[in-house]
């Protein structure tokens, strides 16, 4: 959602009141990334504020609904249907560890919840991508900041427009972290960046799409070690790691 | 999680008190004993505040952690402290126990500065004269819904109409108010 968008739906909300779930959403999405924006949005908060305390805590519960609706609802949309998902599915739960990765075995990061950091669309510095070869295998290391049963559910590679499915066994350590083992053959049809987005979840958390998409423009990359890139987030019900990585 | 429709009547019973209470602000005694007010003038922030904590009442709730035999309001509010706090970046240290007494601000928050309030008197009258302008039934609908914050079903009883009309009577105004705020010059892009 570009700028002038977002000006006329903030203008359509206040106005109109009438606006479709997915459109409020994309909203939401693109207030917490732009400033001025979201300045906008409170100065029309502010001006329904005159009308009455009541009435602007009322109007104000109603617009939020569809974000909390959505975020309150256990994830029903399936794009992960297809052979290469349930192959994937197959083998969630299983400790296989293949041959000898010859790919790099880099520790993550710690999670971070998206209420204490804003996020900002910034492109990694080359150095605090992981690169990995597009024959072979890699191996990640995802430790969430609290202990969790959940399930390494989805990956994907994403550039541009661009998301593939990442083909991945996982296996869950004796000290709650995740071993993450993956390969770009198959599912990077090129070498450049590109990012990994590895979604951990319940087993019917399935992320759409978009989301994809979204968490992946939206993440930050600060990197606090040459071992620790950008943090995982946590959408809806699911704790999703971004890492920004490089094909050779 | 539980029932959807059990968490959107709770939604709808305890949201708007809570975006109001987030509004007015709250104060606690953080872990050095020391006392602290917080309050959130940003309606977006409040709006993602109150996203966050249905999340994790949903979640509570989901895991069998809220027991939907008690009253939902405190425990909300309850997540919604603690959420507030870290929303707003308060340092670990300034995070009290589960155990702390938050005391709810029970008026409005005071206007900052002279000129402020003079901008809010000024608007009041504004808005005074606007609606004066309308048509009695216009009017009435108007103080029947920001005054007194009633259903449209209700306003309907009370003024003698259904339901529908007052729905697109509603429409018209709002729509007609935000050209109002326009005209004014509230709204201007900053």
């Amino acid at each position: 959602m570009n700028h002038d968008e977002a000006k006329a739906l903030i203008r359509e909300i206040f106005a109109d009141g009438d606006v479709e779930s997915s459109r409020s959403l994309e909203l939401r999405a693109h207030l917490r990334q732009c400033e001025a924006c979201r300045a906008l949005y409170d100065r029309w908060a502010e001006a329904e504020e005159v009308l009455g305390e009541a009435h602007a805590s009322s109007a104000s519960a109603e617009r939020a609904w569809p974000s909390v609706d959505a975020v309150t609802r256990p994830a029903s949309r399936r794009w992960w249907l297809g052979a290469a998902g349930a192959a994937a599915a197959a083998l969630v739960g299983l400790a296989v560890w293949p041959s000898e990765p010859d790919g790099p075995i880099v520790e993550y990061g710690v999670e971070i919840s998206p209420i204490q950091k804003k996020f900002r669309s910034t492109e990694p510095a080359e150095d605090q991508r992981v690169v990995i070869g597009r024959r072979g295998r890699f191996t990640l290391l995802l430790r969430p900041d609290v202990p969790t049963t959940d399930r390494l559910v989805a990956a994907a590679f994403w550039v541009g427009e661009e998301v593939t499915k990442a083909n991945f066994t996982w296996a869950r350590s004796e000290q709650g972290s995740i071993r993450f083992e993956g390969a770009a053959a198959d599912a990077v049809p090129e070498p450049g960046p590109w990012t990994l987005v590895v979604f951990v979840g319940r087993d019917d958390a399935e992320p759409s799409l978009d989301a994809v998409r979204q968490l992946a423009t939206t993440t930050s990359s600060s990197a606090r070690s040459e071992h620790e890139f950008a943090p995982s987030i946590r959408k809806d019900d699911r704790r999703v790691f971004v890492i920004p990585m490089i094909v050779k | 999680m539980g029932d959807r429709a059990a968490l959107r009547k709770i939604y709808e019973e305890v949201a708007p008190d809570l975006l109001r209470r987030l509004r007015r602000g709250f104060s606690y005694f953080n872990k050095a004993g020391e006392n602290r007010f917080v309050k959130v003038p940003s309606a977006f922030d409040r709006e993602e505040i109150l996203q966050e904590t249905f999340r994790r009442f949903a979640e509570a709730w989901d895991k069998g952690n809220y027991d939907s035999a008690r009253p939902a309001a405190p425990y909300v509010m309850r997540i919604a402290f603690f959420t507030t706090l870290q929303y707003t970046g308060r340092q670990t240290r300034e995070i009290p126990d589960e155990d702390v007494e938050v005391r709810w601000a029970e008026a409005a928050p005071p206007v900052e500065s002279a000129e402020k309030k003079i901008e809010k008197e000024q608007r009041a009258a504004q808005v005074r004269a606007f609606l004066q302008s309308l048509g009695e039934e216009d009017r009435r609908i108007c103080q029947l819904r920001f005054e007194e914050d009633l259903s449209q079903a209700k306003i309907g009883q009370r003024i003698g109409t259904s339901r529908d009309h007052v729905q697109r009577a509603l429409k018209r105004l709002q729509r007609r108010l935000a050209e109002f705020f326009e005209e004014q010059g509230w709204v201007r892009e900053p």
